[in-house]
């Protein structure tokens, strides 16, 4: 079953025009990873389904329902929710107030403070220091907690592993799949092909604005994968 | 603890007619008011981030219309000061539209203009009293002698309603919000905190507490004119108080307001020393204790970290 599809979407960064027609679709329970260099438009789509974007034409539809001129609230009580790049956490709130924040606005499910602290036990011993005084990593979890504490159906994932050391960005992407398991949908957007390949089911290449290639994960061609990544002059 | 301190005080602030002379009530009631105005200010700055350079419109605009309407209808001056809240609300209201495309520097700057428009519109119109200003006309109506009183315990109870206000505000979901909005206003809009409202909301809290501020200060003096209405020291006092006390707390405002006052009356002999004095005090406290004095109680007392 579909829950997200994109037809012919073109949005904007800023003043410039940034996707360039997006036709795409993600099923329930899928990870779909969007890779591509930086400037392809990887992070602007993300922005665009949360609803943080300017979205200016085609189609969008959130489990059958049109959500184009639908702003980051209401999709957050419908089951989008965000895992911005940077983290972008409260810095001055603590850890266990960043999560409250997405549990209040949220809609009830599954995840609760409890169940957000023993997923991620790291950060459990640090919630009530504040989230500006963390590491890189425990960021990360937080701001992966705080988007969980929503309940969403569908999780947006913005480079998850920038700036963290490989052990750490381990731990995150085993705290993805272990949601893949619970049923979450995930759109992740990753600048390293192998590890968007591996955490993935299917895949997004993107340059300059628009799919350039796209297809299931396992066993796709890297070679053909980077060709598509950097453009065929490359 | 901190409870029962407060009560004293408030207790001890509010038998201060009993208690003092007419020139110490009157400057304990201007401390008061512009403790008011710097939690207003507070509010909107400390709390949403969102800095202005013409709060001093709201604090024109209550006055203005306490004593506009107390002249033109049988209304006491005393009923007008929440009605002067409610009227300096609904100008920050009428303002959001245009504001709220501004931001950071641009909202700032964009304050200070709309309040020098206002002002001009203000000096210009007769039924303001133009230039000249307007006196109090229903101070015949009402016993002057109790003035002085009535002025202090309206300026008591706003100040301590706002700083209870904003206690309430910090127990709060609301106040995670408000919080998180100043913090990261798109990550907070990205998990569905309604962050246009909150913006709206305190800055129209913001106005009236200053425009009921200006009018408990006007009914004092009984006379109000563009020039001490409209005048941006009411903003440019309001930024020091906070900056120096510690922007975002409670007390930090209430310290502020205390030592500016201290300084200025301890200052008084040397006319221009006691500005000097006071920017010199803010430029040290900004290099030296960014978190201002409320910062520094923290560190010597951790206990009460962020709990007021």
């Amino acid at each position: 079953m579909t829950l997200l599809q994109m037809q012919k979407l073109t949005a904007r960064h800023g003043d410039f025009q940034a996707l360039f027609g997006i036709d795409a679709h993600v099923g329930k329970g899928e990870t779909v990873a969007l890779i591509g260099a930086n400037g392809a438009g990887k992070t602007t789509l993300l922005r665009a389904i949360a609803g943080l974007g300017t979205r200016e034409a085609g189609q969008l539809t959130f489990a059958g329902q049109d959500i184009l001129a639908q702003d980051p609230g209401a999709l957050a009580r419908r089951g989008i929710a965000m895992v911005p790049e940077g983290r972008r956490l409260f810095p001055s709130l603590t850890v266990a107030e960043n999560l409250m924040i997405g549990g209040d606005v949220g809609r009830r499910g599954h995840w609760t403070l409890p169940r957000v602290l023993e997923l991620f036990s790291e950060i459990a011993p640090m919630a009530q220091r504040p989230a500006g005084l963390l590491s890189g990593g425990q960021q990360q979890m937080v701001a992966i907690g705080r988007a969980l504490m929503t309940n969403p159906e569908l999780l947006l994932v913005d480079e998850a592993s920038l700036g963290l050391a490989p052990v750490i960005v381990d731990r995150v992407y085993e705290a993805l799949s272990g949601l893949k398991a619970r049923g979450t949908t995930i759109v992740l957007v990753e600048q390293d092909i192998r590890r968007a390949l591996a955490a993935s089911d299917r895949f997004y290449c993107m340059l300059g604005g628009q799919v350039s290639l796209a297809g299931a994960s396992d066993g796709a061609c890297i070679e053909q994968v980077s060709q598509a990544y950097f453009g065929e002059n490359q | 603890m901190t409870r029962a301190l407060a009560v004293v005080i408030f207790a001890a602030l509010a038998a201060a007619p009993a208690l003092l002379d007419v020139g110490g009530l009157a400057l304990l009631t201007e401390m008061l008011v512009l403790l008011a105005i710097a939690q207003s200010w507070n509010l909107l700055a400390g709390y949403g981030g969102l800095l202005s350079l013409g709060h001093h419109a709201f604090v024109a605009a209550g006055a203005y219309l306490l004593f506009a309407v107390t002249r033109d209808l049988p209304v006491s001056p005393y009923i007008m000061v929440p009605l002067a809240g409610a009227g300096a609300a609904l100008l920050a209201l009428a303002l959001t539209p245009v504001l709220f495309r501004l931001r950071e520097v641009y909202f700032a700057i964009g304050m200070w203009v709309a309040a020098e428009i206002v002002k001009i519109a203000v000096s210009r119109l007769d039924y303001f009293g133009a230039s000249s200003g307007l006196p109090l006309y229903a101070a015949r109506r009402i016993d002057t002698s109790w003035l002085p009183a009535s002025a202090h315990w309206f300026a008591l109870a706003l100040a301590a309603g706002l700083c209870l206000g904003l206690w309430r505000l910090q127990q709060s979901p609301y106040g995670l919000h408000v919080h998180a909005m100043r913090d990261d206003e798109t990550a907070a809009r990205s998990l569905g905190v309604k962050t246009r409202r909150i913006k709206g909301t305190i800055f129209v809290l913001s106005a009236a507490g200053c425009g009921m501020a200006g009018a408990i200060s006007f009914l004092g003096t009984l006379y109000v004119s563009p020039v001490a209405a409209f005048d941006i020291n009411w903003t440019v006092n309001a930024i020091f108080i906070c900056v120096i006390g510690g922007l975002g707390t409670i007390r930090g405002p209430v310290l502020g307001a205390l030592l500016f006052v201290l300084l200025r009356e301890g200052l008084a002999a040397y006319p221009g020393w006691s500005q000097i004095a006071l920017g010199v005090i803010a430029v040290a406290v900004m290099l030296m204790a960014p978190r201002g004095l409320s910062g520094l109680l923290d560190r010597l007392l951790p206990n009460t970290r962020r709990a007021v």
